[in-house]
């Protein structure tokens, strides 16, 4: 799905860099990395917000930058950590908005759109929460329609900033297996940032780890948990 | 966008209600009109008939002007309020309307005689509209206080006031004179003959407005997704804000200042229909801008006789309190 | 030395005037004013009493003049020694009513020149004999200190005059004037005889002020033969409103004596009735005359009211206002309501005068 052939990532100072790496769909990413590694930033890179400082990602063996803003978003869909809602507006109308890129000028749902949203529903088993208003529901529901949302758009790929950052434990772990089952199921290609490791180690996630010293990206499913905190976090617990 | 049977009831009622609105509007006046006179005026015009002729040009065009001007400035409000994400924007609060009175003040003043024509002060009114339209657009992006935008706008509003008094002092006090009486806001001078052009400009503000249904329904959610899911925010907001200037321009150019209609009546609506969906939003903003203002302006000529008030007066008298609400109610 | 003082006094209380009801006509206070309804000017040999009552809320200043040195101030009055050789004069209607005294000589200050008809004032202002201060929202109060003036004459529009204690601490006497207040034509021409007693010319305001008294009337006299009334409708449109003149001001009043049918003479209120301009359209379309529009060209007549060609006396080019001669309207017509009343005459019929020149008004074109 996704190549990163040697890149560089930051804003004027380089943040992270990867090798040769490639992301597969079917397939979950959890990448890990201390406060300020460039978690978001790399992200970011991938939805277009960023520009490489240097080598190429090509999505579908075509070079990322070349993909326009509309393309881009039938490709990749983006969750951000946080949803607080908006008054008035009915989870329905918000999971349909998943369908942005799809819709003509003026937004026309057609019937294909409208199964995209009834599907996300489903999926999520957002049922009996549609037509409630996306204030009224708690930080875990909203992270769920925001995933939705995301499934409506019905893109390959799919991004979450630290989607579990505002959730408790139970919550994180359903969110954790609602996306594995996702990717497992749908077919899809996720990729989300988390401070969650032993979720991640629990549920077998392919790991992506920035190393605190040399800000490479280290692609592993078979690290122990020590060796994680000490190349993510510097943190050695010798005890 | 599913229509609920709700909301087809409440658009039936508002227009319905609009409909009662022009009428009881048309009858209002103190002098007795009847519908005869009404069609004769439009279609046998006979200027020595005075009826006919108060009928013509005095009834119809302040009715139309009501109904553009509340439209106009509802539609206004509803596009700043999403576009900045603040309940309490509008034309007149975010001091857009200054804008087109400060570049009509100006063009009137430097005396070319385009300026003086219909489409010269509308041109200047949205230009003027524009230029602060795009001020505050500027502005915003460094400040997200939604009060301190109000702020500037209030800034903006007495800044120009300042700049008129200042060319008080310097031209002579007759063209001012009939300038500043143009700047106390007024139904009352448009002219059957203007209808035409008044009507092209606001069915072209309008129409543009189609084009942000979709775009706005999907920045309630932010600018960020926004741009994620595909969309142009610049281009968004290059439209919303010529939009917003063609529609306070336009009204500004031929009433001046109307207080407070653009913040109110989006609010009303939002609250009424409990949606975010900007197609039902900008239906609702039509009807209920144009319903709001034919109806406070019937019943201006109404207690016309026992208690003269000012357009102005009347819409602040009701939008002023609804501020405080507002502020009370959703900015805590 | 205390014998010599407390002779003095004796002397005073026997001789001092008494208020005129005390009987003894040659010591009391004898009232000077006829028509004015905010001055009073009461007059005893060289003392005079001036009483100015606020329009409004109806409090009274009271002025005790006097060219005497040695004599004593009244309670509760403000003393001003006489003749005032120094005055700063805020509106034009001071500038009018001193000029008709030949006492522009005493005028040390004014406003901008932008108001001001005057050539003898104006050529003051030119050779810096005459100061401007601005206008009366935004005077430059500490020119106004600096200027040594001994009194200043204000219009009040409807408030006591800021500073006033300010500038009384700085010797400068703060004396309101309401002459445009008055209703009564002759009673704004009144205030004249308050000027005369200021600067010890008041035998020749009370003199002008009856000839012009006796002219006033005659012309009214005249009109009142005439049999035909020509209907008339007066002011403009400002904003949501048409302001006419109500029926107790002084526009209404120079309208009856002009013998015009004015269609809101029997309205209450003597400032104005605000109604829509549909209504004023509506009950004057047919009017013959439209007066004091407010413009000095029917060009800029249609440019602030955009319906004002419906009115025929307007497209039928009946339309007259003294606004051409603004500066000079201000300054003399208070003081010369009897040129007012000949040009309403002269315009609505133009039978009974038969020049053809006005004194303030003109044909809009």
């Amino acid at each position: 799905m996704i190549h990163f052939h040697s890149v560089e990532i930051g804003y004027n100072t380089m943040l992270v860099q990867t090798g040769d790496l490639a992301l597969k769909s079917g397939a979950i990413y959890s990448l890990i990395g201390s406060n300020g590694s460039g978690k978001t930033t790399f992200l970011h890179t991938l939805i277009g917000k960023k520009t490489l400082l240097s080598g190429t990602i090509t999505l579908k063996s075509k070079s990322l930058i070349s993909y326009k803003a509309k393309e881009l978003a039938r490709q990749i869909a983006f969750v951000e950590a946080k949803f607080d809602g908006v008054e008035y507006l009915t989870v329905r109308e918000y999971i349909s908005m998943g369908r942005t890129p799809h819709t003509d000028t003026f937004g026309r749902l057609r019937t294909v759109d409208i199964e995209h949203v009834e599907n996300a529903i489903r999926t999520l088993c957002l049922e009996e929460f549609a037509e409630r208003f996306t204030t009224e529901l708690s930080d875990g529901e909203r992270q769920l329609i925001a995933i939705a949302r995301a499934l409506a758009q019905d893109t390959p790929i799919l991004i979450l900033d630290e989607p579990t950052a505002f959730l408790d434990y139970g919550n994180r772990k359903i969110l954790i297996r609602t996306l594995s089952y996702i990717a497992k199921n749908l077919g899809k290609c996720i990729l989300f940032s988390t401070h969650d490791i032993d979720l991640c180690l629990e549920e077998k996630l392919n790991l992506l780890v920035i190393d605190q010293t040399t800000r490479k990206l280290l692609s592993s499913v078979n690290l122990t948990k020590q060796e994680l905190l000490q190349i993510g976090f510097n943190f050695s617990s010798n005890d | 966008m599913a229509i609920k049977k709700r909301d087809l009831i409440f658009f039936f009622t508002i227009f319905l209600l609009l409909i009662g609105a022009m009428v009881l509007h048309l009858f209002s006046g103190q002098l007795k009109l009847t519908w005869n006179e009404f069609i004769d005026s439009m279609f046998n015009f006979d200027v020595k008939n005075t009826q006919q002729l108060i009928a013509r040009e005095f009834r119809i065009p302040r009715l139309i002007i009501a109904m553009v001007a509340g439209a106009g400035l509802a539609v206004s409000g509803m596009l700043m309020q999403t576009l900045f994400n603040n309940p309490l924007a509008g034309p007149y609060v975010l001091g857009i309307n200054s804008g087109s009175s400060l570049l009509v003040a100006l063009s009137l003043l430097t005396g070319f005689s385009f300026f003086q024509s219909d489409i010269g002060i509308i041109a200047s009114a949205l230009f003027g509209a524009l230029i602060f339209g795009f001020l505050l657009l500027g502005l915003s992006m460094y400040i997200k206080s939604s009060i301190s935008l109000l702020l500037i706008g209030l800034m903006l509003g007495s800044f120009t006031g300042a700049i008129i008094t200042a060319l008080q002092a310097i031209s002579s006090a007759q063209e001012l004179k009939a300038f500043t009486i143009w700047t106390m806001g007024s139904l009352q001078q448009t002219q059957f003959d203007q209808l035409p052009i008044i009507l092209l400009f606001f069915v072209i503000g309008i129409s543009m407005c189609f084009f942000l249904v979709k775009p706005l329904d999907v920045l309630v959610i932010g600018e960020k997704n926004t741009e994620i899911l595909g969309l142009n925010i610049k281009r968004i907001r290059i439209l919303s804000i010529t939009v917003t200037a063609i529609l306070t321009g336009l009204t500004t150019a031929f009433c001046g200042p109307i207080a407070f209609v653009g913040m109110a009546v989006p609010n009303l609506t939002r609250i009424l229909l409990k949606t975010q969906s900007h197609g039902k939003l900008l239906l609702a903003n039509l009807l209920f801008g144009a319903l709001f203002l034919v109806l406070s302006d019937s019943i201006i000529q109404l207690i016309e006789s026992f208690i003269p008030l000012p357009i102005n007066a009347f819409t602040s008298l009701i939008g002023a309190p609804l501020v405080i609400l507002i502020v009370l109610k959703r900015l805590k | 030395m205390n014998f010599r003082l407390i002779f003095f006094t004796f002397i005073l209380i026997f001789t001092a005037c008494s208020d005129s009801s005390s009987g003894n006509k040659k010591n009391s206070f004898q009232n000077q004013i006829k028509y004015a309804k905010t001055l009073e000017i009461l007059e005893c040999g060289t003392a005079v009493k001036v009483h100015i009552y606020h329009p409004e809320n109806k409090t009274i200043k009271r002025f005790y003049l006097t060219p005497e040195k040695n004599t004593q101030t009244p309670k509760n009055y403000i003393r001003i020694s006489t003749p005032v050789k120094s005055m700063i004069t805020l509106s034009g209607t001071h500038i009018g009513m001193l000029s008709k005294l030949d006492g522009l000589d005493v005028i040390s200050g004014v406003l901008d020149k932008k108001y001001i008809h005057n050539l003898i004032v104006l050529d003051g202002l030119k050779k810096k004999r005459i100061h401007a201060f601005g206008n009366e929202e935004m005077l430059r109060f500490e020119a106004i200190v600096n200027s040594n003036a001994e009194v200043l004459i204000y219009s009040g529009f409807g408030q006591d005059f800021p500073h006033a204690k300010q500038l009384e601490k700085g010797g400068i006497i703060c004396l309101s004037n309401y002459d445009w207040k008055e209703n009564h034509p002759l009673g704004r021409a009144e205030w004249i005889k308050l000027f005369g007693y200021l600067i010890g010319k008041e035998t020749k305001a009370k003199s002008y002020f009856s000839s012009m008294v006796k002219e006033y009337d005659s012309l009214k006299k005249e009109a009142k033969k005439l049999t035909r009334k020509p209907t008339v409708l007066s002011g403009n449109v400002l904003g949501d409103f048409w302001y006419a003149p109500a029926g107790e001001s002084y526009f209404a009043e120079l309208f009856r004596d002009a013998q015009a049918d004015y269609l809101y003479d029997e309205t209450k209120g003597t400032g104005s009735v605000e109604m829509s301009l549909e209504r004023v359209l509506a009950e004057n379309r047919k009017a013959e005359f439209w007066l004091n529009a407010g413009f000095s060209t029917l060009e800029l007549i249609q440019k602030s009211n955009k319906k004002a060609s419906y009115i025929e006396a307007f497209s039928k080019g009946k339309t007259f206002c003294y606004s051409p001669n603004m500066n000079l309207f201000w300054e003399m017509s208070a003081i010369e309501p009897h040129h007012v009343l000949s040009d309403l005459l002269r315009i609505l019929h133009p039978e009974l005068i038969q020049k053809n020149e006005m004194y303030f008004y003109q044909k809009l074109n």
